[in-house]
């Protein structure tokens, strides 16, 4: 009894949390902003569309285009949703009637976390399926690779969102969205950068292996592969990117809930 | 006490996501290395890279870092000016002709890089191998060039690259000529502000000592992206200083340990060894590029599959023929010519091989 | 004109109070002596790269900065009432924005200065030249540039929230070259109706890629300084999406209770 009434209050914080960064993604215009890009998008891509456009690689490059667009918009949605979650409600001195109540401060990162991924999802997706809706299908590609280009972008957003609620604990909010922003359109090229300067250097292994450790969004993002036409990924390739992705995202709600237990409020 | 018991999960969590977490450098070693065209740098790979929206659109915002520092190389040989880039690298391929190919880039690399190398290679007199290491200015012979058709090299002096014209064919401009502009007095005044030549203009191709510090760090931002070591190494070894070929051959070794099986790496090994008077161990460089070249060439050679194309083919018959001309000049004429059996019969369609077969056994 | 003058001085002062800007500059310069630690074939005289990586990281700092200080502004004002005891006194709203456009343009002038300073000494140090000419139209343009960037920060600022105005306004200038590439793509693409819709475009949205001299100062020897023509179309070409976004803004402004 006791078991279950704590899982309905568990999943109500949830629900509650979610709730309201919904409500606010909304109410601060963020999602209508990204709309209207893409909507500037849409009208090209259908004026293209109808009035000449026809030939394959302009149906690919208009799919690419599209499929890019709502990767980075809906990564940037992401990370000023889920990094200002916990500055703004300090700031507003929210947070403090939030866990006055029986809600802990897990569930609170938890609850963020959930609610930020959710609306990253959200996004992505009804952004890529505006993109494929308004581009023209070019000839040979693959669906498989589509379907897997889903899936490894919630991935990615699941590690965006994650990441940017564990920098925000500790540091101001401009500077944990700053960061997390260098570490998804930038992190890959640092790594290559950090790996070439120890080539040929006794310590080239450990520093590969180190690395590693910095989150490589690029491994998550295939789109440019699926315009380029190649195969879907196999089944194992597929299941190490995703596993990559949950790990990095437990690490850093781990993370985040540690620095939150930890800091005085 | 309360708070112990609600940071027990927090602790759980956090102690699990971490070890995962260490471990995951060893997930990710289980990926398939190169297995996109993200990662790769095979001609394919790099069509489809710089095929994407945003490569087109911004000639130069290629989706993979060392690509797009590549172009910007290509930019500063045109002193800025920027050109389209190429649409299809294997009609290039295909026609071996620069007008297939609309990269200026493209055209420095295949001009200066891969034809001049092989051409040669191709074209080596007897004795000439040794002491070429002494000369400073090479002209290419005319006996190879129709090994490889549409590259149009016959007589070009490729040992100064700096600030002379390339008569190439019309490759258009990033920007438009006016009369095919629609924004008028906007396209007009980007025109002005932008460096920018009408395309019909014979390329001004400037310093390349210039480039250098970029394709350092397009290799430290992608060390897989072979292109770039070769270049890079390429310029420096043009510089003619102990210095630079010394930094030369630290670069390729730098490259050949990201890129072990990138049997180019090997051959401008070799190039840079023998400019350097070590003609022994040039010899070995140029033997493992065209055993690592043959291991990797399809049976059906240039464009049977996308990953292998005419340059493979070309770098592959360069990397064979230096081994062979040096064997001949180092040791013998009979050993050079069992070692051109040697590839014969690995490689028995090779026809630049029979060629040269004759060549040796008649004396030439 | 002197309440413009002391409205822009309290912006400028501000922004240099507020040590923002130097960190900026300083995060900047880490950037740049990052990048020039890196051994490159220990050549010598080889300047181009750097002054293309420097003029870079100016740019976008200073865009960036503008943006940010141009778009907190007004939602300031309003957030922390200041703007009540202000507008009490004898000045109009209009004297009141073009005050504050004054102000952060000022304060984008302070930080271009910074980073010139650091450039002529990064090049005295490496022993390469300064192209004197074309570096100084570069600045010009690049504060035509930050007009228009600011007019366009205070407009965003009026209609949407602080978070979406900036973040449309950096956007909108990191996109901005890639939508005129886009455009001229996308013409061969499309029949007469969309070609019209891509012109309309065209002169609509301001091409902020015209006030980009640092190509041209990066191969200086290959090129000369603008002529005066060119500047004084550039010049007239900026102050129109300036003073129309100054115009927009205005009007909401005025439009909005207080």
């Amino acid at each position: 009894m006791s078991a279950s009434a704590s899982a309905v209050k568990s999943s109500a914080v949830m629900y509650w949390l979610c709730r309201g960064v919904f409500l606010e993604a909304v109410r601060r215009r963020e999602i209508s902003v990204v709309f209207l890009f893409m909507g500037l998008f849409i009208v090209g891509a259908i004026t293209a569309r109808f009035v000449g456009a026809e030939s394959n690689a302009a149906a690919a490059f208009i799919q690419n285009l599209g499929l890019s667009l709502a990767w980075i918009l809906s990564m940037i949605v992401t990370v000023l949703l889920a990094g200002r979650q916990f500055p703004d409600e300090l700031e507003q001195r929210s947070i403090y009637p939030l866990l006055a109540k029986p809600v802990a401060r897990r569930q609170y990162i938890l609850g963020k976390w959930l609610a930020t991924w959710l609306a990253g999802t959200a996004t992505v997706m009804a952004l890529n399926l505006l993109a494929l809706l308004a581009s023209p299908w070019p000839a040979g590609v693959s669906v498989s690779l589509l379907v897997q280009v889903f899936f490894l972008e919630m991935a990615a957003l699941s590690m965006a969102a994650a990441i940017s609620i564990a920098l925000s604990i500790r540091l101001p909010k401009a500077m944990a969205i700053v960061i997390a922003f260098l570490v998804i359109f930038a992190g890959s090229a640092l790594i290559n950068i950090i790996r070439s300067l120890f080539v040929l250097n006794p310590l080239q292994s450990a520093i590969e292996w180190i690395t590693n450790y910095i989150p490589g969004f690029s491994r998550l993002d295939l789109v440019n592969n699926f315009s380029a036409g190649e195969p879907g990924l196999a089944g194992y390739d597929f299941i190490i990117r995703i596993g990559y992705g949950a790990i990095v995202s437990l690490f850093a709600l781990g993370v985040a809930m540690m620095l939150l237990e930890r800091k005085p409020l | 006490m309360n708070a112990s018991r609600q940071s027990s999960p927090v602790k759980k969590i956090f102690i699990a996501g971490s070890a995962f977490f260490l471990l995951s450098p060893a997930l990710l070693s289980l990926l398939p290395s190169a297995t996109t065209s993200n990662e790769g740098d095979s001609p394919a790979q790099r069509q489809a890279r710089n095929a994407s929206a945003f490569a087109i659109m911004l000639g130069e915002f290629r989706t993979n870092l060392g690509d797009m520092l590549f172009v910007k190389t290509e930019r500063y040989l045109d002193s800025g000016v920027g050109y389209e880039p190429h649409i299809d690298e294997r009609a290039m391929a295909k026609t071996g002709s620069a007008d297939a190919a609309t990269s200026a880039g493209e055209m420095v690399l295949e001009n200066k890089l891969s034809s001049p190398e092989i051409n040669e290679a191709l074209s080596i007199k007897p004795g000439t191998v040794a002491s070429h290491a002494e000369e400073d200015n090479h002209d290419h012979a005319d006996d190879a060039a129709s090994d490889h058709e549409g590259h149009d090299h016959e007589g070009h002096d490729h040992s100064d690259h700096e600030g002379h014209d390339h008569d190439d064919s019309v490759v258009r401009t990033l920007i438009k000529t006016a009369d095919s502009d629609f924004r008028g007095f906007i396209g007009s005044l980007e025109r002005q502000v932008k460096p920018w030549r009408d395309p019909s203009d014979p390329h001004q191709h400037t310093a390349g000592t210039e480039l250098l510090p970029w394709y350092r760090l397009a290799t430290l931002s992608d060390p897989h992206n072979v292109r770039n070591y070769m270049i890079g190494a390429w310029w420096l070894k043009s510089m003619k200083t102990e210095e630079q070929r010394n930094e030369a051959l630290k670069y390729l070794n730098e490259g050949v340990a990201s890129n072990p099986n990138a049997y180019e790496l090997y051959l401008m090994q070799g190039y840079v060894l023998r400019d350097m008077g070590k003609l022994r161990e040039a010899r070995e460089k140029f033997r493992v590029s065209a055993d690592l070249a043959i291991t990797h060439r399809p049976p059906g050679g240039a464009d049977s599959t996308s990953e292998w194309d005419i340059t493979d083919d070309e770098q592959l018959a360069a990397a064979m023929t230096m081994d062979v001309m040096m064997t001949r000049d180092m040791e013998s004429t009979a050993t050079a010519i069992h070692v051109t059996h040697d590839y014969i019969k690995r490689i028995p369609t090779e026809g630049s091989l029979s060629r040269m077969l004759g060549q040796l056994q008649s004396g030439n | 004109m002197r309440q413009i003058w002391l409205i822009a001085r309290g912006v400028l002062l501000e922004a240099v109070r507020r040590k923002e800007i130097y960190a900026v500059v300083l995060l900047s310069l880490l950037l740049i002596g990052g990048i020039m630690t890196v051994n490159f074939f220990n050549l010598e005289g080889v300047s181009k790269f750097y002054r293309e990586t420097a003029l870079k990281i100016m740019s976008v700092a200073t865009a960036i900065t503008t943006v940010v200080l141009a778009s907190r502004q007004l939602p300031r004002e309003f957030s922390n009432r200041t703007i009540y005891p202000l507008l009490a006194k004898p000045i109009s709203r209009w004297t009141f924005l073009v005050g504050k456009l004054l102000g952060v343009l000022l304060a984008a002038a302070f930080c271009l200065a910074l980073f010139m300073l650091v450039f002529v000494g990064g090049s005295a140090y490496l022993g390469a030249s300064v192209p004197w000419g074309l570096t100084l139209q570069f600045i010009y343009l690049q504060m035509i540039m930050m007009l228009i960037l600011a007019g366009m920060s205070f407009w965003l600022s009026l209609l949407l929230n602080l978070d979406a105005a900036i973040t449309i306004g950096v956007l909108f200038y990191a996109t901005s070259a890639v939508i005129t590439s886009a455009t001229t793509f996308l013409y061969d693409l499309v029949s007469d109706f969309g070609r019209l819709c891509l012109l309309a475009l065209t002169y609509i949205l301001p091409q902020l890629t015209l006030f980009d001299l640092s190509a041209k100062t990066v191969h200086s020897e290959a090129w000369s300084p603008l002529p005066l023509t060119t500047m004084l179309q550039l010049t007239g070409y900026g102050l129109v999406y300036g003073i129309l976004y100054a115009s927009l803004s205005y009007i909401s402004f005025r439009r909005r209770p207080l």
